[in-house]
């Protein structure tokens, strides 16, 4: 199953759950950010040295370690459906 | 509401980071505002009137539901708050250009606030930007649709805020809740709630968001975003440098002149000596670095406001944690050149605990305003004043640029030590962390007043905390000197026999008696130093005479290879009561500040007695 951290800039994909090795209260931020079973997610871009990368979700942008990345699971690939990521 | 709370009526405000309620507060409460707790970027609440209201400015939140520290603090309190009898209303910042995210805590905090029966006003900040055909904004809708007041403002242009005092002002007057509009229980329907009313009746596109995207390609890019924020980083220092410099003229000056009319009224003897070299002296050696502490301050709110700040936490992320260090410690370490204190506070924002630790212990190797003064000393007066690459730079700027370097880099390299250290006995891995989450706000130009208001504000409570101690070290050490014998005879004094009985300690590194007083006494607040070395010489007035007070140690014996020594000593020992009282505060134990003490101090010894003797070695006198 892809991850968000496999995500490539540029690219959106609906978001499909959390992996189990998130911690609940880090995944409970992250829904409350807007990262929900559901939606569509973007990667905006990345930042130098293998840092964290920058995702636009519910109209704003957050900028995600990739091992927290990692533990957000996506759907299939997944075109604009005109939703606001 | 009981009619008995009527002596006092607060407001609270609330919102997300980076909605503008810094602003908004600011706006309504005018410049006579107090901090609360230590001053610092994300950790205080700040309290100001307007009109009969006392209206509270609460760190923003994305939740009810902390993750970090500094937000477990804010919420805590908030919740204390809603339920005072005194709290008559909350009224929640929300942010019309992310009105979806925005909507997220309004919805999370209304049932809190219906069941105590506290209205709740909805202020949509920044509606100045919302500009263009897609702009739109139906506070009426969003009012019947969620059952509270809607009110559209800019604290930028002041947009509105008429119509929201006059709310404040008749909160009698709002409409009781609205019973059918039932908000949901869970993260996902709350989120869900909050996109159909953004799409109903908010903006229908995310324009700030793509030209937020257009400066990101240049501020996180791979090639220019270092560069850029290497320039950002001069500016700052250059700024702290210079801009502060008739700052600190004009307050050298004034403690100077009240001295002396001061002086003038007192007769001769023990009350005047005292008035003139203990209070007066004491305060001026203090004084004259509050300039630089509130450019510094007023520096990091121009960066926080315009949303760069969160931008060099990214970038620095990635390199501040090859040395155990997360990117949102770089305001704290950045904030530490001001002062330790308000520094560590700024690390309640780091959301790994092990992080936090690692930072709070580090941030006293930054090289803090206390020291300036002692590096101004010893370097104006004992490194050569010569120029290097075709007077483009002089040797002594290099040498104070090289001593801050200095200290980040003890900095960096601590923090990768206590990170082996501490990695096994946390929990250790990189998972066991609370991971990096941060927003990149829009880019906004900060406005002026606000910031100057905050920048004054918090420094104002760090002289408030600091003074005291600072004048009672100096008071002693005035007093162990004056006696038993009088002004004039300090070989005789009770501190001259403190200092003889210390020098085989401070021998090995070239400081004679004189020194070895200043520096023990420094061990309460390094910003003594040169107030102590001054009575220790016979300066009436060492904090603004440090050109006479390094001839008269040149004079007294003390060469470059003492004064590099002691340098050496400063750059890097902990000497600062207060910084290890709050860090065992912020880490809950005294291990934190009785290591960081023990090791800085001892590696400060150690370091400036190699100093002193390679020097001498390489021929310096």
């Amino acid at each position: 199953m892809r991850n968000l951290a496999q995500l490539p800039p540029g690219a959106r994909a609906r978001i499909d759950g959390f992996g189990s090795g998130l911690r609940p209260e880090v995944g409970r931020r992250l829904r409350e950010l807007g990262f929900v079973d559901g939606d569509v997610v973007r990667c905006v871009r990345r930042a130098p040295f293998g840092g964290p990368r920058v995702y636009a979700v519910s109209g704003a942008a957050f900028a995600l370690e990739m091992h927290v990345a990692a533990h957000v699971l996506l759907g299939p690939a997944d075109g604009d459906d005109g939703s606001r990521g | 509401m009981t009619a008995h709370a009527a002596e006092r009526a607060d407001v609270l405000l609330v919102g997300n980071p980076n909605s503008g309620k810094s602003l908004l507060f600011s706006r309504l409460t005018g410049i006579a505002q107090k901090v609360a707790n230590y001053p610092g970027v994300t950790t205080e609440v700040r309290s100001g009137h307007a009109g009969g209201l006392v209206i509270h400015d609460y760190p923003g939140i994305y939740s009810l539901e902390p993750l970090t520290l500094d937000e477990r603090v804010a919420i805590e309190r908030l919740e204390k708050a809603l339920a005072d009898p005194a709290t008559r209303a909350i009224v929640c910042v929300l942010d019309a250009t992310r009105l979806e995210r925005s909507l997220y805590l309004l919805l999370e905090l209304l049932p809190r606030a219906r069941a105590v029966h506290v209205p709740v006003i909805a202020a949509v900040n920044v509606i100045d930007e919302l500009v263009g055909p897609s702009a739109r904004l139906d506070l009426p809708g969003l009012s019947a649709a969620v059952g509270c007041h809607f009110i559209g403002v800019s604290a930028k242009t002041g947009e509105g805020l008429d119509r929201l005092r006059g709310t404040l002002d008749h909160l009698d007057r709002e409409p009781p809740w609205d019973e059918r509009c039932v908000v949901p229980g869970s993260i996902e329907e709350r989120k869900r709630l909050a996109r159909r009313l953004s799409r109903a009746y908010g903006p229908r596109d995310d324009v700030l968001l793509r030209s937020q995207e257009r400066i990101d390609r240049v501020f996180l890019s791979t090639w220019l975003g270092l560069p850029v924020f290497a320039v950002v980083m001069a500016v700052l220092f250059q700024a702290i440098f210079t801009w502060a410099a008739p700052l600190m003229a004009l307050v050298k000056d004034g403690v100077t002149a009240t001295g002396g009319w001061v002086g003038g009224l007192l007769p001769a003897g023990l009350a005047h000596d005292f008035a003139q070299d203990a209070v007066f002296a004491g305060i001026g050696a203090f004084l004259t670095f509050v300039p630089q502490i509130f450019i510094l301050f007023l520096i990091i709110g121009a960066l926080e406001d315009s949303g760069y700040l969160a931008r060099a936490a990214v970038l620095l992320h990635r390199p501040l944690g090859w040395f155990g260090l997360s990117g949102r410690s770089f305001l704290p370490l950045l904030s530490g050149h001001a002062c330790a204190i308000p520094a560590m506070m700024a690390a309640r924002t780091i959301e790994s605990p092990r992080r936090r630790l690692i930072t709070v212990m580090v941030i006293p190797f930054t090289s803090c305003s206390a020291r300036l003064p002692i590096y101004a000393l010893l370097i104006g007066g004992f490194i050569p004043a010569v120029s290097l690459v075709h007077g483009l730079v002089g040797l002594q700027g290099v040498v104070f640029a090289g001593v801050y370097v200095f200290g980040i880099t003890n900095a960096l390299l601590a923090s990768a030590v206590l990170d082996r250290l501490t990695r096994k006995r946390m929990g250790g891995g990189r998972l066991a962390d609370a991971p990096f989450v941060v927003e990149l706000p829009p880019y906004r130009v900060p406005g002026v007043m606000p910031i100057v208001v905050a920048a004054a504000s918090r420094s104002w409570s760090f002289v408030r905390r600091a003074a005291p101690v600072i004048f009672s070290v100096v008071v002693v050490v005035w007093f162990l000197g004056y006696f038993p014998n009088g002004k004039g005879h300090l070989d005789q004094s009770w501190l001259a026999g403190l200092g003889h009985w210390l020098e085989p300690v401070f021998a090995p590194m070239g400081a004679d008696w004189k020194s070895g007083v200043g520096i023990v006494s420094s061990f309460v607040a390094r910003e003594v130093f040169v107030g102590t070395m001054g009575t220790l010489n016979g300066l009436q007035d060492a904090g603004t005479q440090l050109g006479q007070l390094s001839t008269q140690l040149q004079l007294g014996g003390m060469g470059l290879a003492a004064a590099l020594a002691l340098l050496f000593f400063y750059a890097t020992s902990l000497q600062c009561a207060s910084t290890l009282v709050v860090m065992r505060k912020e880490t809950g134990s005294s291990r934190a500040p009785v290591l960081a003490f023990v090791s800085m101090t001892t590696f400060a010894y150690v370091g400036a007695v190699v100093t002193f003797h390679l020097a001498r070695a390489l021929g310096a006198g």
